[in-house]
């Protein structure tokens, strides 16, 4: 006999934290969703709107991501490479207890000029200000010639390193190669600054 | 080029002891480039693109100049009653005797000419032939120019040692894969249903069948799994013939339903072809959370409901209906609130693309934990990308016991336990679960492959796990599937195009664990819900077919 399980249809514990790592030819892509539980719902919104007016400022949303980006880190061959935020999103701060709201980050990091050849590139996501679960994932590239050999995460999954084999500067194509992540690039257009996260905490958005 | 190799049965040679020459083919089909024995012909002559039969030729052409000493000679290591294959361009002042020999080159047995023709009736066309003989005596043909142009020559393909080739409707050829031999490639016209049989013995047979199926794509790789394997198979591809039954079915049963539909609502769910925000719009959340488009069962008259499931009934494979139906009456066990809405009449159904007999459409029908996005176009289909979770896994109706996707479970700690210490450590990359890694909103990615190789699997253990892929392909009906498995059975034993196996979670049954099964053109996810009680009651689950999401493959 089997008992009608509770109405919920939603994350109930802790902080999911799922990277996606694409590597192109001059740059790491990095998009994280963030997925409060219902648990931890309250900490994720007093993390978001410090005043407790109800409302992510820009000032808080700006805060936020920071705090975020500081928390990250990508490497190759063991040197941090400078990252540069392209996009922020969110699910209205009145989704955040349900457990199906949502936050994305999308940044970038940028390889050294004519990279060829081997490479480990590292990408550490360290922020944990809360009980979190992590899942890593690297996306098979799209650029030809540029392939990933070997891969591996740690365990929890906050770091995953990626042996990328670049091809030879020659054969590079001129014009920026695909990414298999077409939503960041249209972020990107719409998206310049962090601030504009502000306005999307303003937004229901559509939850995946 | 495979049936050229003298492994195939099938051996050349020339009269005049030269090589036999190879020619690759050009863009559209040129028939005579410049081959390795340095011979030149005229930019003209190529195959029209025009020519029905000119997609039946391979990517390689045997060469012959058109002197009568250089004929090709063709012996058969089995005697056969019955030969065929196809002369490319004979031109107008050509003549091409083919004859059938039951020794070598003496006691002629059948014989067939082909006179040359008029650009498109000979000339740059393709021009079958065959040679039937009253028992199964052949050992030998010889194929000889007889014409006044002593200096033509002739591009050959397409030989068959057991008979003509069925060139009715459309091409069919099958060959071995250079990288694994055990491999055959067949080439067909997508979407015509092709029997391919063996045999122990090419003269006598008798030929069995292996399986039928009905390709998506021009080529395919197929992989006897049979163990052992016999000292000497033969193989046989037969067809191809149009499979009008299975597309008929399924368009009169989606006819049946678009006709119960008023004309709003027709406009309100029937989206245009190439609507990629409509095709995207399916999700795992239940109403409440997520709002999906199309119409509801629980909006529809009974007609309509009366037409929806046999709807799903001719699109799906029976197992697969039985699936999806279960997982909707599972629905019904969860009790609502807090907003949100359970149960079969939150099941939406959509299209995008108008249903036609020919044409290609998307049917969408989806609610909480179940998303099927069937891409249908005549005989060829795909569900992918589909969601074939369940909430509750486990539940009693009728006084039976249902499990929608209870024999996936099943499967997957088969596999795990069959696994030895040394195979595990590859395979279990962490004792903590997963989510969906690609689940909704995750179109066009592909993820770079994790865990163990099929290719280091036992034959035991890839049994299993392709009986656990079929659990998400054989969902689709079965005309389609079976092409789908019997490509993913050829790459398991792929280690180059190879499909992986991995499981993040605990290992002890009944336990709650993510597994991910991905290969070249396959990716499935299987990972437990944790909201109070135990994961393993609520699992959200991914079928994807990489490349083919949507029906991309799908002309």
């Amino acid at each position: 006999m089997c008992l009608a399980p509770p109405a919920q249809a939603h994350r109930t514990e802790g902080l999911l934290q799922a990277s996606l790592v694409e590597i192109l030819p001059h740059q790491v892509g990095v998009e994280i969703t963030l997925i409060p539980g219902i648990d931890i719902s309250p900490q994720v919104v007093a993390l978001l709107d410090s005043d407790h007016d109800g409302v992510c400022s820009a000032a808080e949303s700006t805060s936020w991501t920071a705090s975020f980006m500081a928390a990250q880190s990508v490497l190759a061959d063991g040197q941090q490479l400078p990252l540069r935020l392209i996009s922020t999103s969110a699910s209205p701060l009145a989704d955040m207890a349900g457990g199906h709201a949502q936050i994305k980050v999308h940044f970038t990091a940028a390889l050294p000029a004519l990279m060829t050849g081997p490479c480990l590139i590292s990408c550490i996501n360290g922020y944990q200000p809360m009980p979190s679960s992590y899942q890593t994932n690297g996306i098979v590239p799209q650029t030809p010639g540029l392939r990933i050999t070997s891969h591996r995460q740690t365990e929890p999954p906050t770091r995953l390193d990626l042996q990328a084999e670049f091809p030879p500067v020659s054969s590079q194509a001129p014009t920026a190669a695909p990414s298999a992540m077409p939503r960041l690039l249209v972020w990107t257009a719409a998206l310049a600054v962090a601030g504009c996260f502000y306005h999307f905490m303003q937004q229901r958005r559509r939850c995946i | 080029m495979e049936q050229f190799r003298p492994t195939q049965g099938i051996r050349f040679a020339r009269a005049d002891g030269g090589t036999v020459a190879i020619a690759k083919t050009g863009t559209p089909f040129t028939a005579f480039a410049a081959g390795p024995d340095g011979a030149t012909y005229s930019a003209g002559d190529s195959v029209l693109t025009t020519d029905p039969l000119a997609t039946s030729v391979g990517a390689s052409f045997l060469k012959l100049a058109g002197n009568p000493t250089a004929a090709l000679i063709i012996n058969y290591d089995y005697a056969t009653a019955a030969a065929g294959g196809v002369i490319i361009d004979v031109d107008a002042n050509e003549t091409w005797a083919i004859r059938g020999y039951s020794d070598a080159g003496t006691t002629l047995v059948a014989e067939t000419v082909i006179a040359g023709g008029t650009k498109g009736t000979g000339d740059q066309t393709v021009t079958p032939w065959a040679l039937t003989s009253n028992t199964a005596n052949m050992v030998q043909i010889r194929i000889v120019q007889t014409g006044a142009n002593l200096n033509s020559g002739a591009a050959l393909d397409l030989f068959s040692p057991y008979g003509p080739l069925d060139f009715s409707t459309v091409g069919l050829s099958l060959g071995w894969n250079t990288v694994n031999p055990q491999t055959l490639l067949l080439g067909a016209t997508p979407g015509h249903r092709i029997t391919l049989q063996s045999t122990g013995n090419v003269s006598t047979g008798p030929w069995t069948p292996n399986q039928t199926l009905i390709p998506g794509v021009p080529v395919l790789s197929l992989t006897d799994t049979t163990t052992p394997l016999p000292a000497r198979k033969f193989y046989r591809a037969v067809g191809p013939t149009p499979a009008v039954a299975r597309s008929a079915t399924i368009f009169t049963a989606v006819s049946a339903f678009v006709d119960t539909l008023t004309a709003a609502q027709k406009t309100s769910i029937i989206y245009p072809a190439g609507d990629t925000t409509q095709r995207a719009k399916w999700s795992n959340f239940p109403t409440g959370i997520y709002q999906r488009n199309g119409l509801n069962i629980g909006s529809m008259t009974t007609a309509q409901k009366a037409a929806l499931w046999p709807m799903l009934a001719a699109v799906l494979s029976p197992e697969g209906y039985q699936k999806i139906a279960n997982i909707v009456a599972a629905d019904d066990q969860l009790g609502a609130g807090g907003g949100l809405t359970f149960g079969t009449a939150q099941y939406y159904v959509s299209f995008v693309g108008t249903p036609s007999a020919t044409g290609k459409y998307l049917l969408q029908f989806g609610g909480h934990h179940l998303a099927i996005n069937a891409t249908i176009k005549g005989n060829l289909a795909t569900i992918a990308p589909a969601l074939p979770g369940a909430q509750p896994t486990s539940y009693t109706l009728g006084g039976r016991t249902i499990r929608p996707i209870g024999e996936e479970y099943d499967l997957s700690f088969a596999l795990l336990n069959s696994l030895t210490t040394a195979q595990r450590s590859i395979a279990v990359l962490s004792s903590s679960t997963r989510d969906l890694a690609l689940g909704p909103g995750q179109d066009g990615i592909t993820l770079l492959p994790e865990g163990i190789k099929a290719s280091d699997l036992t034959v035991p253990q890839r049994a299993i796990l392709l009986d656990l892929i079929g659990k998400s392909v054989n969902i689709i009906h079965d005309d389609a599937s079976a092409t789908k498995l019997a490509s993913i059975r050829a790459n398991l034993a792929d280690a180059t195009n190879a499909t992986y196996f991995s499981w993040r979670g605990p290992t002890t049954a009944a336990a709650a664990a993510y597994y991910r099964i991905q290969g070249p053109n396959l990716f499935i996810e299987w990972a437990p819900q944790s909201m109070g009680g135990s994961a393993t009651n609520h699992i959200h689950a991914m079928y994807r077919e990489l490349g083919n999401d949507y029906g991309a493959l799908i002309p």
